[in-house]
């Protein structure tokens, strides 16, 4: 699941990688999901999954480019304090899920340290860069087998 | 004097801030300030025209439909395209934008605006059958109480059963919008940022199983919107009826009109469900839209261009640290003056002009309430008029879906022009929403948005009159400063939407902790 907004620049990268794998072959069970800057409505894609793989950025202050992972439940005591960059409410979507009973059984972030998140589309050279690496990411914690990443790895030239 | 600080209001999208001077307890000065900026024009100028369609539906994850359709609507204007949209494609763009607009009201009411009324912990104790009553007793035990909290304390009327019926109804109102969204995509092809509503009509072609795909769907939801939304409603206004004389505002009222029925090319006068124009609360006098009367100033907006420029030569050069401003939202003011949208706004302009089955909703909805019309002009008088709406386009959305042609085209086929310029006015759920576009050498040289929540939570204009919102905040009576929870039903009442209004300026430098670097 890619969030974030495409019209702030490396805000957007959690959407061009999941552009880039809308492109790929992957297994009927797995879906790739455009959420963009879907808000509490996220909650549709997560019902009922076994596992939710979502790309987002962040804001930690480390190298532009910098991958972290974390749980939802570390986000937590920081979910006011303008973490993310964007309007995806996360874990509002995820409380959801919870009050009916639908919560994915396992969900995984992968968050990309933004350099420039300025108006305008594009990625800036160090989060461009860091794509692969979020890709293989996102591909190995899918359980993705290894030929899907390697050939389609290299589609490049994120939507816009 | 007291100063109350509500920073951000919380359960709206995008962040607001709301700062109030009481005096006495009474409000004498509000303002609402957008914090983050929009930059959404300089980003379209350049491209391929077609691209609006695309990039104005990320501006925001709420109503990304309504600004498809308002791109849409210029870009069928810039192309000359707009007398040739074909039935199916116009009616498909009602469809979908129909399917949003359920959604987007049902969301509202029971997702961010009902917790200011229903209190949940009358569900912490359940334990008769109700399963989702169950469910949320149990996500209260487990200690995790958002999306609950936080909230200001102090004003729960409601009886505890009627609560008890609210809170399951927040939970089944988590289904409809799933299901409302479902419905949007059998035309809209995905949601969020559908590509089925498109300069020249619509991208998705009528067939027969869709048509009964949608229609299961839509009776689904008009089956809630009757049977539970609209007497939810009723319930909380019979419960809070002083909230008839509270958050009246400027009075003023601008709706641009919605829903397609012919394609005549000139917006002003196509035949839509719901007409557009400009009503008086005070004389209930209406007088029809002429769009070259909206104007926009900027000298209490970050911004360095030039105030009163109407939007299609509106500009965006932001400066952050411009004495006396104090958002980035503009004040955009019609005839000079400010003005209030969204769905009150179109139904009373519906009503005033005579639409019949405004009328009886309206009238109905009344009398069970033993109110008149100037009892709309406030805080419930908005959350009637959107729920008694969602029931308008829903039953509307029931007979469209008669229209469509199976096998016939969705959409125009056009060449694109090398110089031209267009208009596109529509209503998003929040309000009256205008797109204007201005192409040169084949490129967009100009792309300006006024969105609903400008109109409603603009800053004060050059004359110094404060905007819809603060004009409704400023006379009200504050109880409690530490618990002003007045002030945040009168904000939520309008359903703003920052997100769409602005954008944001610089990331903030968080220390956010720890994570695992990978």
């Amino acid at each position: 699941m890619g969030v974030g907004n495409v019209l702030w620049r490396d805000d957007g990268i959690g959407v061009h990688a999941a552009q880039i794998m809308s492109e790929w072959s992957v297994p009927p069970e797995v879906e790739v999901y455009d959420a963009g800057t879907v808000g509490l409505d996220a909650a549709v894609a997560l019902e009922d999954r076994q596992l939710v793989v979502v790309a987002d950025a962040v804001d930690a202050g480390a190298e532009p480019g910098t991958i972290f992972r974390f749980r939802p439940e570390e986000l937590r005591p920081y979910a006011c304090s303008g973490l993310s960059l964007h309007d995806v409410h996360l874990l509002d979507a995820l409380d959801e899920t919870r009050l009916l009973g639908t919560t994915p059984e396992e969900v995984v972030i992968l968050a990309v340290q933004v350099g420039d998140v300025s108006s305008g589309l594009g990625l800036s050279p160090p989060v461009e860069a860091a794509m692969e690496d979020l890709l293989r990411l996102a591909a190995r914690a899918l359980g993705l087998p290894s030929e899907h990443m390697d050939a389609a790895m290299l589609t490049t030239g994120a939507a816009y | 004097m007291a100063k109350i600080i509500i920073d951000p209001v919380t359960r709206i999208e995008g962040h607001l801030k709301i700062s109030a001077v009481t005096e006495d307890g009474v409000v004498k000065e509000a303002r609402c300030s957008g914090m983050m900026f929009r930059g959404l024009e300089v980003i379209l100028r350049g491209r391929d025209p077609r691209d609006a369609q695309r990039i104005t539906q990320r501006i925001c994850g709420v109503c990304p439909t309504a600004h498809a359709t308002a791109s849409s609507l210029a870009l069928d204007d810039a192309f000359g395209v707009a007398d040739r949209i074909p039935d199916n494609g116009r009616v498909i763009r009602n469809l979908i934008f129909g399917s949003n607009y359920v959604q987007s009201h049902i969301l509202h009411f029971y997702h961010l605006a009902a917790l200011d009324y229903v209190d949940v912990a009358a569900a912490s104790d359940y334990s008769g059958s109700d399963p989702r009553l169950r469910q949320v007793a149990a996500f209260i035990a487990r200690g995790s109480l958002a999306p609950f909290f936080p909230r200001y304390e102090g004003d729960y009327r409601l009886p505890k059963a009627v609560n008890q019926a609210a809170v399951s109804h927040y939970v089944e109102a988590l289904d409809k919008r799933r299901e409302a969204q479902e419905m949007l995509a059998i035309f809209g092809g995905k949601m969020p940022h559908s590509m089925g509503i498109f300069p020249g009509g619509a991208l998705e072609k009528v067939s027969v199983s869709k048509i009964a795909e949608f229609r299961w769907r839509l009776e689904r939801l008009r089956d809630f919107i009757d049977n539970i939304y609209i007497p939810d409603v009723l319930a909380v206004a019979g419960a809070y009826p002083d909230y008839f004389q509270i958050g009246q505002g400027c009075g003023r009222y601008l709706a641009y009109g919605n829903w397609d029925l012919d394609s005549e090319p000139d917006l002003t006068k196509r035949k839509r469900l719901q007409p557009h124009g400009t009503l008086d609360g005070a004389t209930l006098s209406h007088s029809p839209l002429e769009p070259s009367r909206i104007t926009e100033d900027v000298q209490h907006s970050w911004y360095k261009s030039r105030s009163h420029l109407p939007p299609s030569d509106g500009q965006t050069e932001v400066d952050p640290m411009k004495p006396g401003a104090y958002s980035f939202l503009k004040a955009p003011r019609y005839d000079g003056d400010a003005y209030e949208v969204g769905p009150l706004a179109r139904v009373l302009v519906a009503y005033v002009t005579g639409d019949s089955t405004t009328r009886k909703l309206v009238d109905g909805a009344l009398a069970a309430l033993r109110a008149g019309v100037p009892a709309l002009f406030s805080v419930l008088g908005r959350h009637a008029a959107r729920a008694l709406e969602c029931k308008i386009v829903a039953d509307a959305m029931a007979d469209w879906l008669l229209e469509l042609r199976p096998g016939e085209p969705s959409c125009a086929v056009y060449d694109l022009p090398e110089s031209g310029s267009g208009m596109g006015l529509t209503e998003g759920p929040r309000g009256a929403l205008g797109h204007w576009i201005a192409i040169e050498n084949g490129v967009i040289s100009n792309y300006q948005a006024v969105v609903p929540t400008t109109w409603n939570c603009s800053p004060r204009d050059d004359g110094g009159q404060p905007g819809a919102c603060e004009q409704a905040l400023e006379g009200t009576k504050v109880k409690d400063a530490e618990n002003p929870f007045e002030l945040v039903r009168i904000v939520r009442s309008f359903d703003p939407c920052i997100a769409c209004a602005v954008h944001m300026v610089t990331p903030k430098g968080n220390e956010i902790g720890r994570f695992q670097v990978v």
